[in-house]
């Protein structure tokens, strides 16, 4: 389990019901204290960006507590409903990280992943959704330097874009 | 499809059926709409395949009072064939009645233009229905008229029939008077824009070949819409989604959307709540427009059923685009045994990945 403590509590395997119910309950907008902080959900398959991560935190590598990570079988789970659930119950960003090309833990699973993604991300963005939002990224088990450095970084620029209001259902 | 396509799909799932793999059948050819001729044969080749028992049911058109509105009719023997009619009102697709018949014994006939067609074929494609079950007789279509834009001609006037002629058409009001517009200007928006007019895969085709009309009119919009910001473009789709009664319709004609159980309908988990607010709205929209991309046989059906007139045609054309551009797939009910594109990878697809 990586080490960083807010990523670990949300790491646990949810059910699709879950999921669905699982709403804002502890979120970390702060906004009764002035202090915001972008919220972001990153979905990281089981065998490389999860190892990934778990690698950062076993390294006692700090990645910013905004990231909440979703464990999921393979980047070829996510549905993009998951995607959408997720800004719309409170997420500022939504990150989407499987194994590499030509790596995957299921062989074909991330060809598969790689293809939706790109035309939800095209779509997601003609619909009105900033493209900064929304990002992929292939982390492997022995990238945790990576994971750090993308979360860092994607965290930086949801920062900077400030909450998200596009298909938010808790405001 | 590129040659990598080819090679990778079979790897990665299953064979198609072998009733996919049937050669073109050879196609008889009648009289094109407009003839004098064609209705009767058309009527004609209705009654002999069911009185010959080819198939025992045909979904075509059958007239209504309103001659600017026949309806969709199930015609089960040969001497109900009368009333059929095909004119240039028959807006409705047709396609995804077959499903209906889907534990039905014995073979259907359905009466398509060209964008039915494609409807037909893609829910064959999509395995909803076997091809040999299905009786396609294709009309090589001149495009179709829109009921609405005939009345705002006529203006105040109640129009009592239309007789359409190659590039114009005539309007009789009840009074009598008659006036004279041109075709262009009373076909529908889809039929402006469509390029494939004709049914790709029939058994019975009636005219010749169409050329379409060439118009990049939606594409034009679509261009517009990505030059736009990104809280233009918010804006844009929040004033159409939030009129949205969730009625439908979109999902209900639409021949890709053929699961016999729909996301929406689910109650557990309940991803779509019943409450108006613009996260539902955005949820079910898009939801609606990614489980269709790939798929999508650009009918625009969900176009012209939507009551409160959202544009589906600029959500449906724009994933249309993107996949076109990112997987070089042809045009989904345009050819039999063709799986959607995302259900396929090719190693060297485009990669959006950091």
């Amino acid at each position: 389990m990586p080490v960083n403590e807010s990523a670990a509590a949300e790491a646990e395997m949810m059910t699709e019901a879950e999921m669905t119910t699982d709403g804002a309950s502890g979120a970390g907008a702060d906004a009764g204290t002035g202090t915001w902080e972008p919220r972001i959900v990153a979905f990281c398959c089981n065998w490389c960006s999860y190892a990934g991560a778990d690698l950062a935190g076993t390294s006692r590598k700090q990645y910013p507590a905004n990231i909440r990570i979703v464990r999921v079988p393979c980047s070829g789970r996510i549905n993009p409903q998951y995607i959408l659930r997720a800004f719309q119950r409170g997420a500022d960003g939504v990150m989407v990280a499987g194994c590499h090309p030509g790596d995957c833990h299921y062989t074909t699973g991330n060809y598969y992943t790689r293809r939706r993604f790109s035309v939800v991300q095209r779509f997601l963005e003609y619909v009105g959704l900033h493209p900064d939002r929304f990002s992929g990224h292939w982390i492997s088990g022995s990238e945790g330097e990576k994971f750090v450095q993308t979360a860092r970084e994607f965290t930086e620029k949801v920062r900077s874009l400030g909450p998200n209001e596009k298909m938010r259902d808790v405001l | 499809m590129s040659e990598a396509i080819k090679t990778a799909a079979p790897v990665e799932g299953e064979p198609m059926p072998a009733e996919l793999k049937t050669a073109e059948i050879p196609t008889r050819r009648g009289p094109a709409p407009g003839d004098p001729e064609f209705l009767g044969a058309l009527r004609d080749c209705c009654r002999s395949l069911l009185a010959e028992g080819h198939v025992q049911r045909i979904i075509a058109y059958r007239e209504t009072p309103d001659s600017l509105r026949p309806e969709v009719a199930f015609f089960a023997s040969p001497e109900e064939t009368g009333d059929l009619v095909w004119d240039l009102f028959c807006n409705t697709n047709i396609c995804k009645y077959l499903l209906d018949y889907r534990t039905f014994e014995g073979r259907i006939g359905v009466v398509v233009k060209g964008c039915d067609a494609r409807g037909v074929v893609q829910l064959i494609n999509d395995m909803q229905i076997p091809r040999d079950k299905v009786e396609i007789i294709g009309i090589c279509c001149p495009g179709q008229i829109d009921p609405a834009k005939v009345e705002s001609a006529a203006g105040e006037a109640w129009v009592s029939r239309v007789v359409a002629g190659p590039d114009s058409v005539e309007i009789v009001t009840e009074e009598g008077t008659e006036m004279r517009v041109p075709l262009e200007s009373v076909l529908t928006d889809r039929c402006l824009s469509c390029r494939k007019p004709n049914p790709p895969v029939a058994d019975v085709v009636f005219g010749e070949d169409q050329k379409g009309r060439i118009s990049d009119e939606v594409f034009e919009q679509i261009a517009e819409l990505e030059r736009m910001s990104s809280a233009e473009r918010d804006a844009f789709w929040n004033r159409h989604f939030e009129r949205c009664i969730r009625c439908f319709a979109c999902r209900n004609v639409c021949p890709a959307c053929s699961c016999t159980k729909c996301v929406f309908d689910q109650q557990e988990p309940d991803w779509l709540a019943g409450e108006r607010n613009q996260a539902n709205q955005h949820f079910f929209q898009i939801t609606r427009a990614v489980h269709v991309s790939g798929r999508c046989t650009g009918c625009e059906e969900c176009d012209r059923v939507c009551p409160v007139g959202i544009p589906l045609r600029l959500m449906n054309k724009k994933l249309w685009k993107d996949v076109k551009d990112l997987f070089d797939s042809p045009l989904p009910g345009t050819k039999l045994g063709v799986r959607s594109p995302l259900v396929m990878w090719d190693p060297k697809d485009a990669d959006s990945f950091e």
